[in-house]
C-alpha cells in the first residue's frame, strides 16, 4: 500500500461538499484511481480528494457525437458504453486495463497511439466543470461540437496535472468507430530506413490510425514499425494489400490479434512494470539522438504517434533524466519536472488567477 | 500625453509606417462588422516581431490600448479599434518562416494569409485544414485570435486544433513561448488557452501550424430538396449511419439565389434546401463510404442529386457556398452575418423558429449553415439608410442567439464574441464562470489595454485596484478566503 492509499482522506460525489473542502484546505491533492503514480509529489499537510465517487455518464446523445461524464468514471466503462453505439473516443485513452479514470486521463494528457488519426485529448474535449483554488465551480466550453465562446478552459485542463483545479465533469466529442482494423508490422535492420518509412507514411494520403516505432527486444539495432489502418470492412483488404506493397510486412495482425496488440500498447504492457515510465514529447528528428543515448542500454522504449512522443521505461536514473531535458515521470517515483518546462509568464498568470493561494500546487 | 506617446512610437517606426492622419486611419475604422466604427489615434505597420514587442511595451508604459489587426475580416468586430487606442496592423509580417514537410509543420508570421499556407504546403502533398470562407484574405494571426472554423470542423476541428506552438507578446510586453513542434505536451495546454482569446491575452508573433496530408480523393455531392427540413433530415440519416463526412453544408433558397447570381456555381434555383456532402480520404475507403452514402441520400427524397465529376466541378460547388456571405450583399444593401450553434438534432426546429422570427419582424433572413456541427449562419438583411432598420435587425439577431442558448448550443461557433456578442456571453455562462474569465484577464492584462471591450464587457471588469467588494461578492455569488 502506497502512502497515498493510506492517506486518502476524502471522497465525495457532491460538488458543494468538495468546494467546501477546497475552501477550507491550505493544500489540495487530487487523485482519481491512482494509476499514474509519477505525477507531482504529495505536499505535506495536503488534503487528498479522490474523484472516485464521481462516477457515471451525465448525458450521451450518439446522434450529437457528444458525451458528458463525471471525472471519476473509468475509461473502461466509457469505452464499453460508446462501443454499444459503435462510437469511440478517437484520442485513444490509455490504461483502461489498469482502471484509469477519465479525469486523470485529461489531467495527465494521456492520449494513446490511436490519437495519430484524428488528434489528442485537446482535440476532443469540448467542455469542463472544475473547482478552482478559490473553491468556485467553473464551467468552460460547451456541450456542442463547435463553440468559440469565452476562454478555452477545456484545453487548459489537458495536462494540468491537478495543479489548476479539481476536474469534476467532462464533455467530449466522439466519432463513429471504424468497423474493422488491421495492422502491419514491418521489421527494419536499422533505424534510418525505419524512420524514413515512418515519415513517408505519415505524410502520405493513406489514412493511418496509429504509427508506432520501437526497438525489437533481444535483437540489437532491429526496429519494428507498427502501422494500423481501420475503416469499412469491405474496403480494408484492398487497403491492406496496398499498404503491404509499400511496406514489407513481417506480420499482419487482424481482428482479435490487432485489438490485443494496441490495447497492450496503450496499457504500457511492453514496459514490464519498470521502475519508472517517462514521457517525452518529441518530433521524429529527435529519435536518432535518443537512440544514440540509449545505445547498448537495456532501456525499453517506444516512439508513438508517428514519432511525436517517446515513452521510456527505465530504472530510476537521475543522470538520464537530466540528459533528456523536459521529461515527465508518468509512472513510478514522482519527480518534479525539469526547470525548462515550468510555466512562463502566461502560465504563471493563469495559475495566479485560478489558484492564487497555490493550493493545488 | 497623446503627442508624447506618438513620439515614442516614432522612435520605433519611420513616418511611412506610423499613420496618424485621418486619410491613413479611415481604412482601419471598421472591420467585417461594418455597423461599428471607431477611429484609432494611430496605426502602426510593424515588419518584425521586435517592433511589435516594443510597441506593446510602449502601450503598457503609457496605458494606451492596442488592437492587433490582420485583414480586418472579423464578423464580430474583433479588430474594431478602441477609443484612444492604436491599431497594430500585422499584414506586413507575412512570411512563411519555415515549412517542414517531414515533420508536417509550418512556422509562419501572423500576417500570412490562410490560403497561402495550403498553397505552400501543396507541393509536398500537405494542406492546412482550417478553411474559413474568408480564407483567401484572412490572416493566420486573426484565425488564431478568433479560433476560426470553416466547413471541415466536424472531422478536423477548428484553428486551435491545428496550432502546435506560439511565440506571443503578452499585454505587459513580456514574451512567452507556448507549446512547440510536437503534437504532444507535458504542460497544461497553454496554446489551446491562447487561441481564441480574441486579442485579450496579447499578440501572436510566430505561429507553428500543423499540416495534414491532402486527402487522396474527394467525393462531393450536391442534393436539392423541396424543403429545408428534408435537407436537415438527410444529415441526421448520414450521421446515424456511422459515416463521418469531411463536410456537410446546407443553404436555403435565398442563399442559393444569391450565390447563383454572384458566381454561377450551377445551383438549382428552385430548391428550398441545398445539401452539400463531401467525403474524403483514401480512395478505396471513400469508395466504400460513397456506396453507403448514396442510398441514404436517395432515401431522403431529393429531387436532384449531382456529383462533382472532377476537381473543377467540386471547386464550383464550393465556390458557391464560400461566396454566399458576400453574394447575399447583392440582395440587400446591408446585412448581419449571424453565427450560432445548436445541437445538430435540433437544427430543423431552430430553422423553423428562425423562419417564424423572420416573419414576425418582417425582415428577410438567408440561411447558410455547417449542418454537420449544428453551426448556423443566418444572414439578416436590412437597409441601413432606413431609420431604425439596423436596430430591428439587431433585435432579430439577438433573438436568434438567445434561441441558440435556449437550445443548449453556443452563441458563436467560429466568429467569436468580439464586440457583437459580449452582452450574450453572461447569458451562456454563470456569474462565477464570467468572474473567472475576468480574473484571468486581470492577471494577464492588469492595465486592460489588450483589445479591451471585446469578449468581456468593460463595465463588469473593475480593475484590481478597485477597493471594496466585487459586485459579485456583494451579491453572494462568489467569495474569497
Amino acid at each position: 500500500m502506497s502512502s497515498l492509499d493510506a492517506s486518502i482522506n476524502t471522497t465525495s460525489d457532491s460538488v458543494l461538499e468538495m468546494q467546501e473542502i477546497v475552501r477550507q484546505s491550505t493544500k489540495v491533492h487530487v487523485c482519481g484511481s491512482r494509476t499514474k503514480s509519477g505525477f507531482h509529489p504529495l505536499a505535506e499537510g495536503a488534503t487528498i480528494i479522490s474523484t472516485e465517487a464521481l462516477q457515471g455518464i451525465v448525458s450521451y446523445d450518439p446522434q450529437e457525437f457528444v458525451v458528458t461524464m463525471l471525472s471519476g468514471t473509468r475509461i473502461s466503462d466509457v469505452i464499453a458504453i460508446l462501443a454499444k453505439q459503435r462510437q469511440y473516443l478517437p484520442f485513444d485513452p490509455m490504461m483502461d486495463k489498469r482502471g484509469a479514470t477519465i479525469g486523470g486521463t485529461v489531467a495527465a494528457n494521456a492520449s494513446g497511439p490511436g490519437r495519430f488519426r484524428f488528434g489528442g485529448i485537446r482535440d476532443f474535449l469540448l467542455g469542463v466543470r472544475f473547482i478552482d483554488g478559490r473553491g468556485n465551480c467553473i464551467r468552460g466550453g460547451g456541450q456542442v461540437v463547435k463553440n468559440a465562446a469565452g476562454f478555452d478552459y477545456p484545453k487548459l485542463m489537458v495536462g494540468s496535472q491537478g495543479k489548476l483545479g479539481l476536474i469534476y465533469e467532462l464533455t467530449f466529442k466522439v466519432f463513429p468507430r471504424p468497423e474493422s482494423y488491421a495492422t502491419v508490422i514491418s521489421r527494419f535492420p536499422e533505424l534510418d530506413p525505419a524512420l524514413t518509412c515512418m515519415n513517408q507514411l505519415a505524410s502520405s494520403p493513406m489514412d493511418i490510425e496509429a504509427l508506432d516505432l520501437f526497438p525489437v527486444e533481444q535483437k540489437e539495432r532491429c526496429y519494428d514499425l507498427a502501422i494500423r489502418i481501420g475503416g469499412i470492412a469491405t474496403a480494408l483488404s484492398n487497403r491492406l494489400t496496398r499498404l503491404q506493397k509499400l511496406v514489407p510486412a513481417s506480420r499482419v495482425l487482424k481482428e482479435h490479434e490487432d485489438e490485443t496488440f494496441w490495447r497492450a500498447a496503450s496499457n504500457f504492457d511492453w514496459a514490464h512494470n519498470a521502475e519508472s515510465l517517462l514521457k517525452l514529447p518529441i518530433t521524429s528528428r529527435t529519435i536518432p539522438v535518443l537512440e544514440e543515448l540509449f545505445a547498448n542500454s537495456p532501456i525499453n522504449r517506444r516512439y508513438s504517434v508517428g514519432g511525436n512522443v517517446a515513452w521510456i521505461a527505465t530504472e530510476w536514473n537521475a543522470d538520464l533524466r537530466a540528459r533528456l531535458g523536459s521529461v515527465q515521470t508518468f509512472l513510478g517515483q514522482p519527480s518534479t519536472i525539469t526547470r525548462s518546462s515550468e510555466p512562463g509568464p502566461f502560465g504563471q498568470a493563469i495559475q495566479r488567477a485560478l489558484d492564487p493561494a497555490l493550493k493545488f500546487s | 500625453m497623446v503627442s508624447q506617446f506618438l513620439s515614442k512610437l516614432s522612435q520605433i517606426y519611420p513616418n511611412s509606417r506610423l499613420l496618424t492622419h485621418d486619410a491613413g486611419l479611415v481604412p482601419y475604422e471598421s472591420d467585417g462588422l461594418t455597423a461599428f466604427r471607431e477611429k484609432p489615434i494611430a496605426v502602426v505597420l510593424p515588419e518584425t516581431a521586435e517592433e511589435v514587442i516594443r510597441t506593446v511595451q510602449c502601450c503598457f508604459e503609457s496605458n494606451v490600448p492596442f488592437v492587433a489587426r490582420g485583414s480586418g475580416t472579423s464578423l464580430s468586430g474583433g479588430s474594431l479599434p478602441v477609443k484612444n487606442g492604436i491599431v497594430i496592423s500585422m499584414n506586413r509580417m507575412n512570411r512563411i518562416l519555415r515549412l517542414d514537410p517531414v515533420e508536417r509543420l509550418a512556422v509562419v508570421e501572423p500576417g500570412v494569409i490562410n490560403l497561402s499556407v495550403t498553397k505552400a504546403a501543396e507541393a509536398h502533398g500537405l494542406l492546412y485544414a482550417p478553411d474559413p470562407s474568408s480564407q483567401t484574405v484572412c490572416t493566420i494571426g486573426g484565425n488564431v485570435a478568433f479560433n476560426s472554423g470553416g466547413a471541415h470542423c466536424l472531422k478536423y476541428g477548428m484553428t486551435s486544433n491545428h496550432v502546435l506552438g506560439l511565440k506571443v507578446v503578452l499585454p505587459d510586453g513580456s514574451v512567452d513561448q507556448l507549446g512547440g513542434e510536437s503534437l504532444e505536451s507535458i504542460q497544461p495546454d497553454y496554446v489551446g488557452m491562447f487561441v481564441g482569446s480574441e486579442g485579450l491575452f496579447g499578440i501572436a508573433l510566430e505561429i507553428t501550424l500543423r499540416l495534414i496530408p491532402k486527402p487522396e480523393v474527394y467525393r462531393t455531392v450536391m442534393c436539392a430538396y423541396r424543403s429545408l427540413k428534408a435537407a436537415g433530415d438527410a444529415v441526421s440519416r448520414i450521421i446515424a449511419s456511422g459515416l463521418l463526412p469531411g463536410a456537410m453544408e446546407i443553404m436555403d433558397n435565398l442563399s442559393i439565389q444569391a450565390a447563383e447570381a454572384a458566381v454561377h456555381p450551377g445551383y438549382p434555383l428552385d430548391a428550398a434546401g441545398l445539401l452539400i456532402v463531401e467525403l474524403e480520404g483514401e480512395a478505396s475507403q471513400v469508395e466504400a463510404e460513397f456506396e453507403q452514402l448514396l442510398p441514404l441520400i436517395h432515401a431522403s427524397s431529393p429531387y436532384l442529386v449531382k456529383e462533382a465529376k472532377d476537381a473543377y466541378e467540386r471547386q464550383q460547388i464550393w465556390k458557391g457556398r464560400k461566396s454566399a456571405f458576400s453574394a447575399v450583399g447583392r440582395l440587400s444593401p446591408d446585412f448581419i452575418v449571424q453565427d450560432g450553434v445548436v445541437p445538430r438534432g435540433r437544427l430543423g426546429e431552430a430553422l423553423e423558429e428562425i423562419h417564424r422570427l423572420s416573419q414576425v419582424h418582417g425582415i428577410r433572413v438567408a440561411n447558410v449553415f455547417h449542418a454537420g456541427d449544428g453551426n448556423l449562419h443566418p444572414l439578416i438583411l436590412y437597409d441601413g439608410k432606413e431609420p431604425g432598420a439596423l436596430h430591428r435587425a439587431e433585435l432579430l439577431a439577438a433573438e436568434i442567439i438567445e434561441l441558440c442558448i435556449r437550445f443548449g448550443g453556443s452563441i458563436t461557433g467560429e466568429h467569436g464574441v468580439g464586440i457583437e456578442k459580449r452582452s450574450f456571453l453572461p447569458k451562456m455562462y454563470q456569474p462565477c464562470d464570467m468572474e473567472s474569465m475576468f480574473q484571468i484577464r486581470r492577471e494577464i492584462d492588469p492595465k486592460n489595454i489588450a483589445n479591451p471591450g471585446k469578449m468581456l464587457m468593460d463595465g463588469a471588469a473593475p480593475a484590481l485596484t478597485t477597493s471594496g467588494m466585487h459586485p459579485l461578492e456583494k451579491a453572494g455569488v462568489i467569495s474569497r478566503e
